[in-house]
């Protein structure tokens, strides 16, 4: 399963690789703004994108619209501070897979990675 | 002699660990901001910068690029980081936040440049905002601080009004920049938290021990 991180924080990056540490047939893919992580999407195709949306260059709901664009299956999970209820309805309506609260939480990771799984198995 | 900023002092990684605290508390406090205004907030990439004293109103005044007049609220906050915070908007956004919130009466003091009650209102909106990012940025790095009133400055803002005791003259600032945007009524504002150069050792650690809890 291909991943890819887009924050243009190192250390968010860092933290959602840790809780991803003890899967296994990873390949985990890393952007720092939304034009490269558009490049890196038409690049690798990833299975699930990890998405933040307060960056530099192109903020996280461009990038989700650009990305949807290119993929609109791609599972997207947006990771974000922002805790306005309307940021999450945004970007669900955008596209998203689901929203999760930052910083990221191990459990809540490793239980949406199997929710998608799950949802891939039944298509 | 001029002197010579270490801005080395904090590491790009120490550096991009303080913006996703500043990332995290702007999150929350942009929640409680949008929920007292009924509005949608935009947030914005947060800066870190290291800089003497005497340019932080030179530093200031450049990030505005305003063509228009402009408020500011300042607020001073005290525990192991100190500081002040600045929330500036332009006298047109400041208009408008103030017949926002204060639609009702609005129409008598609208004549009135900045009436008691609209320097209540802003120094209101600047209490709760910066109230709830400092407050997060303090609880993130394990801090407690307390803060004095917000103050209406106006536009005549001088660095040699700010306390000697908060800054030291030959010392440095580290000065944290994050933009605030209403949705639907296209408001902006800045805010700036200039922060004591005193606890420099202090606040390198607690990133590192934020840094090694979060990852």
């Amino acid at each position: 399963m291909k991943i890819l991180i887009i924050d243009d924080s190192l250390l968010a990056r860092i933290a959602v690789k840790k809780c991803l540490i003890e899967l296994k047939d990873l390949s985990i893919y890393e952007a720092s703004d939304g034009v490269e992580g558009l490049s890196k999407f038409k690049d690798i195709n990833p299975d699930i994108v990890f998405l933040d949306l307060t960056m530099p260059v192109m903020d996280g709901f461009v990038t989700l619209q650009e990305i949807k664009k290119l993929n609109e299956k791609v599972n997207v999970i947006v990771l974000t501070a922002d805790i306005q209820t309307k940021t999450a309805e945004k970007v669900m309506n955008l596209g998203a897979t689901m929203v999760l609260k930052k910083p990221p939480i191990k459990n809540e990771i490793l239980q949406a990675l199997d929710l998608i799984k799950e949802q891939l198995q039944k298509r | 002699m001029e002197k010579l900023i270490d801005k080395t002092i904090l590491s790009e990684f120490e550096k991009d660990a303080l913006k996703e605290i500043i990332n995290l508390a702007f999150g929350d406090a942009a929640g409680t901001l949008a929920d007292v205004m009924g509005m949608y907030v935009f947030l914005n990439v947060p800066v870190v910068d290291i800089m003497q004293p005497e340019d932080v109103v030179k530093y200031i005044s450049k990030e505005l690029e305003l063509d228009s007049g402009f408020n500011i609220i300042e607020q001073y906050y005290i525990g192991k980081i100190k500081g002040v915070a600045f929330l500036v908007m332009s006298y047109e956004n400041s208009e408008s936040i103030i017949s926002i919130l204060n639609s009702d009466i609005y129409s008598l003091i609208k004549d009135h440049p900045i009436d008691l009650l609209a320097k209540e209102t802003l120094m209101e909106i600047a209490n709760i905002i910066i109230g709830a990012c400092v407050s997060k940025i303090a609880e993130l790095l394990a801090d407690n601080v307390v803060y004095m009133p917000p103050r209406f400055v106006g536009e005549n803002y001088s660095v040699d009004t700010i306390p000697k005791k908060v800054f030291n003259k030959n010392s440095y600032v580290i000065m944290l920049k994050t933009i605030f945007k209403f949705e639907s009524k296209d408001i902006n504002g800045i805010i700036f938290l200039v922060n004591s150069y005193e606890s420099i050792k202090w606040l390198k650690n607690s990133i590192n021990k934020f840094i090694s809890t979060y990852v």
